[in-house]
């Protein structure tokens, strides 16, 4: 990362390489379209390697550096409309990138999302339900109290609640 | 040591972190939490757990077009000696709103819907000290409709879609809705649109251990004639590969 901060794009190819596929996989589990995927992961990139300067390595993983940009990149698009009318452009589905034979490192990635995809599912319903609606789907407290006919402060301990156990699970698994 | 508004906050750190706060009321947190010991210490010990959620997703491969793209774009940036102060998005938006018109779409940036407006207004409320359980009462532009079930696949399965103002994301809830034997390999609940004879992807549906779930089709319904729910592929699939299990009809 040391040669990414000095300028070096040789260095970032493969941080993209290394966090390139996450970040796609995010963007397209949020915006379920693949061009405003592709789209947000670019620019979110060239926001990375614009403000590569302020990366702490004490402050967290690469990796979780760029799945945070990624993900509020993508509730920007999302809150401001961005993910509209792209639905000829669509079309094309993810299956032939599901490549039949799967590197190692896709190998631990799904053996890592099903360990994180059960403790999620672990949660009491209204709880995941919350979580998702909020990370996943770009929505504000408020808004999901709305959709889900429940009062602000009800969605706001449930996210507390869901959080504070999926903490705990998670902790408990890396023990 | 906590601040003195700290019982106003002290359900926000989780909401915060989800990125859930709306945008006055997540400056007001900032403001509040550098004051305030306890909310600092719960940002802190949630951090972890918000940090897992982007990896519960299933992993896809990028196109291999999009690395190259990327690295153009670094390299023009560093032709150009780039901004490391500018802001990336405007790029984004000029994009998309060319590609409306290429597909002969106009961008059609609404105005955005009463319950989005309402939440904005709600948020000053916050900020205010107003009660926000007084200004929620429902949205009347929000339409809901219930989804028809094939319930020789689905027993025990319902759904409702919530659809607000066109345009706006649309949220389809479920319930009673059987996991997949293993979600990240073998199969998952797949949204589709349904315009005359298109079948168009729009959202992957994730079902929680008691049968709940809810997916957000983030470009609307406007103009769909239904939403299906089918079970694919990890990832997803190009188009239904059965009938579907759950329907909603839009006529």
């Amino acid at each position: 990362m040391q040669l990414v901060q000095d300028g070096d794009p040789r260095a970032f190819e493969v941080v993209y390489d290394r966090h390139g596929g996450p970040a796609f996989s995010l963007a397209y589990r949020m915006v379920g379209n693949r061009v405003v995927a592709e789209d947000i992961t670019q620019e979110a990139f060239l926001s990375i390697w614009r403000s590569r300067s302020r990366y702490q390595r004490e402050r967290g993983s690469v990796r979780t550096w760029v799945l945070g940009i990624v993900h509020h990149r993508t509730i920007d698009a999302l809150r401001r409309n961005l993910v509209h009318d792209r639905r000829r452009t669509s079309a094309e589905g993810l299956e032939e990138r599901e490549a039949a034979e799967r590197t190692e490192v896709e190998v631990v990635r799904r053996d890592e999302a099903r360990t994180v995809r059960s403790a999620l599912d672990g949660l009491p319903g209204e709880q995941c339900r919350v979580i998702e609606l909020a990370y996943f789907g770009g929505f504000t407290h408020m808004q999901i109290a709305s959709m889900l006919d429940m009062p602000v402060g009800t969605v706001k301990g449930r996210m507390r609640l869901g959080l504070e156990k999926l903490r705990r699970t998670m902790a408990g698994e890396a023990a | 040591m906590s601040a003195p508004d700290h019982d106003r906050y002290e359900d926000s750190a989780a909401a915060h972190l989800l990125d859930a706060l709306p945008e006055l009321e997540e400056q007001a947190f900032a403001r509040h939490v550098m004051g305030c010991a306890p909310c600092r210490d719960e940002v802190e010990r949630l951090r972890a757990a918000v940090e897992a959620l982007p990896r519960s997703v299933t992993p896809l491969r990028p196109p291999p077009d999009l690395r190259r793209s990327i690295m153009d774009a670094v390299a023009a940036d560093l032709s150009g000696a780039g901004d490391e102060t500018a802001p990336a998005r405007p790029a984004l938006v000029a994009r998309v709103r060319e590609r409306f018109r290429s597909a002969g779409v106009g961008p059609r940036l609404r105005p955005a819907a009463a319950w989005v407006s309402a939440a904005v207004l709600l948020a000053a409320g916050v900020v205010a000290g107003l009660a926000t359980d007084e200004l929620l009462g429902g949205e009347p532009d929000d339409r809901r409709v219930a989804a028809t079930v094939d319930e020789s696949r689905l027993v025990e399965g319902s759904g409702t879609l919530l659809v607000p103002e066109a345009d706006d994301p649309a949220v389809l809830s479920v319930n009673g809705v059987p996991t997949l034997p293993d979600a990240n390999t073998n199969g998952i609940y797949q949204v589709w649109l349904v315009r005359g004879d298109e079948r168009i992807p729009a959202a992957l549906l994730s079902v929680g251990a008691d049968g709940s779930g809810a997916a957000t089709i983030p470009q609307g319904v406007d103009d769909a004639d239904a939403v299906w729910v089918t079970r694919e592929r990890a990832g997803g699939s190009r188009a239904p590969t059965e009938r579907p299990v759950m329907s909603v009809s839009l006529d």
